[in-house]
């Protein structure tokens, strides 16, 4: 049956890990690796929103599209899928279709790159003075072909003074050269940070802005904003990544004893090592529907 | 453009007289007729009657793609209503006979109508339809399962 591929290569990624059951010869297509380039290429791309809950982290599928067609029918958000593991998670950061979870067993800590579409699993230890604020992202370096060996972790210590990188490759974890002192202050960071072609970026509490973490270099950079920004307006800004090329950053306006509600939407337009730009792509003026207004804060949801 | 017509019979003996050029979007032919030979019929022996004439009014309504965005949106819905006429068994025979006969076009249409079709099957339906065994033993399952751990599996789907 020369078909079955074809077909197999065209449902979602998160679909086919319920198919290994069908029989040994689909388990054995499902894994072949020429078999993933053909799912990678026809397959529709699925847009997941991930979500850390009560130590699990849920997919959820949200329906917006419909919005469009038809101002009737509701917007939807449906529980899809958990990863279905006995230990709690604790943190969770998304990289490339990857998942690194910070994990707690019976008060030990341990690491785990997970993908969740073909479930595989790569566990690690962590440090021995690890702390539970300990905070850990995933990245590659973007220099060599991308393999599952050019994955690399980086601990920031509680209290940001210490860096260290793990490598898939070595199995190993060493400790970056101190971080330099003017930006000392700037590590204490805003949440978890976004990946963006191997890169982390994250907001951070004091004047500069926008930090990033380049994984090939293996260094800091400050990135700019384009907006005048203090620790107090973190609150109104929320980071996200677009479809695997651009970094957005949603602003709100948050002074409530003023009427004028406004969002708008940031999106980079160059980002090298070099130079970082930004262009404003929306604003909203929402003076005028006050009652409709909810709005969240620090939300939870990964992508 | 030639307006040869060939016959092109089915393995139950139902013969098909079309243009050279819907003929030769079923690649077999093409190649057949690349090497110059006077064919005016072909016989093609793992494909019913039934199952070949829709592949031939898929080739006659493809067979003259045009680049405009109108004729491909005109084509596109051409293509859904087509495929809401066949069940799932009829849509692998269609597959099986678009492999055979090398139609591109149809094999990418009818292996996305599948997969779409196939996405609320449970792991028991998809057996049926396809044919397949489990030849899983009991050990072997709770193994590929435990490899599947952590893996979403969206038909464990948890309650909010």
């Amino acid at each position: 049956m020369g078909f079955v591929d074809e077909i197999l290569s065209r449902l979602p990624a998160t679909f086919l890990g319920r198919l290994r059951f069908t029989c040994k010869r689909w388990n054995a297509l499902l894994k072949d690796s020429k078999f993933i380039t053909k799912q990678l290429d026809k397959a529709a791309k699925q847009n997941l929103v991930l979500m850390l809950s009560n130590f699990r982290v849920y997919s959820m599928s949200i329906n917006l599209k419909e919005i469009h067609n038809n101002i009737d029918v509701d917007p939807s958000i449906k529980f899809t899928a958990k990863l279905s593991q006995q230990v709690e998670i604790t943190q969770v950061f998304h990289c490339n279709g990857l998942l690194l979870c910070s994990t707690k067993e019976a008060d030990k800590t341990k690491l785990v790159v997970v993908n969740p579409c073909t479930g595989q699993t790569r566990w690690i230890e962590p440090r021995s003075d690890c702390n539970i604020y300990d905070m850990y992202t995933l990245g590659y370096e973007n220099n060599n072909k991308k393999s599952y060996d050019s994955y690399k972790i980086l601990r920031i210590s509680y209290g940001c003074n210490l860096l260290e990188i793990f490598e898939l490759k070595s199995n190993s974890w060493r400790v970056l050269p101190q971080v330099p002192p003017n930006m000392g202050l700037d590590l204490r960071l805003y949440g978890r940070g976004e990946s963006l072609k191997g890169n982390t970026y994250w907001f951070c509490y004091f004047k500069f802005g926008m930090l990033s973490f380049d994984f090939t270099t293996e260094t800091l950079r400050r990135v700019p904003l384009p907006f005048p920004y203090g620790h107090r307006d973190l609150c109104t800004l929320s980071l996200s990544v677009v479809k695997e090329e651009q970094l957005s950053v949603l602003r709100s306006s948050h002074d409530t004893r003023q009427m004028e509600i406004w969002m708008e939407i940031w999106m980079s337009t160059k980002i090298d090592t070099e130079t970082f730009s930004w262009s404003k792509s929306f604003v909203f003026d929402l003076s005028s529907h006050l009652d409709l207004l909810i709005f969240t804060k620090r939300s939870e949801f990964l992508h | 453009m030639s307006s040869n017509k060939i016959v092109l019979t089915s393995s139950d003996g139902e013969s098909f007289e079309v243009e050279e050029v819907v003929a030769r979007k079923l690649q077999i032919v093409g190649h057949m007729l690349e090497d110059d030979c006077v064919i005016n019929e072909i016989p093609l022996q793992n494909v019913t009657g039934d199952i070949l004439s829709m592949v031939i009014e898929y080739c006659k309504t493809h067979v003259d793609e045009e680049e405009s965005e109108e004729a491909q949106t005109k084509l596109k819905t051409w293509d859904e209503e087509f495929m809401k006429k066949f069940d799932i068994k009829t849509l692998l025979q269609i597959i099986l006979a678009a492999n055979y006969l090398n139609v591109k076009g149809l094999l990418d249409l009818v292996s996305q109508t599948i997969a779409d079709t196939i996405k609320d099957y449970t792991p028991e339906q998809i057996r049926e339809v396809f044919g397949v065994e489990n030849d899983y033993t009991e050990e072997e399952e709770a193994e590929v399962r435990k490899e599947n751990a952590w893996a979403f599996d969206e038909a464990d789907t948890p309650k909010p």
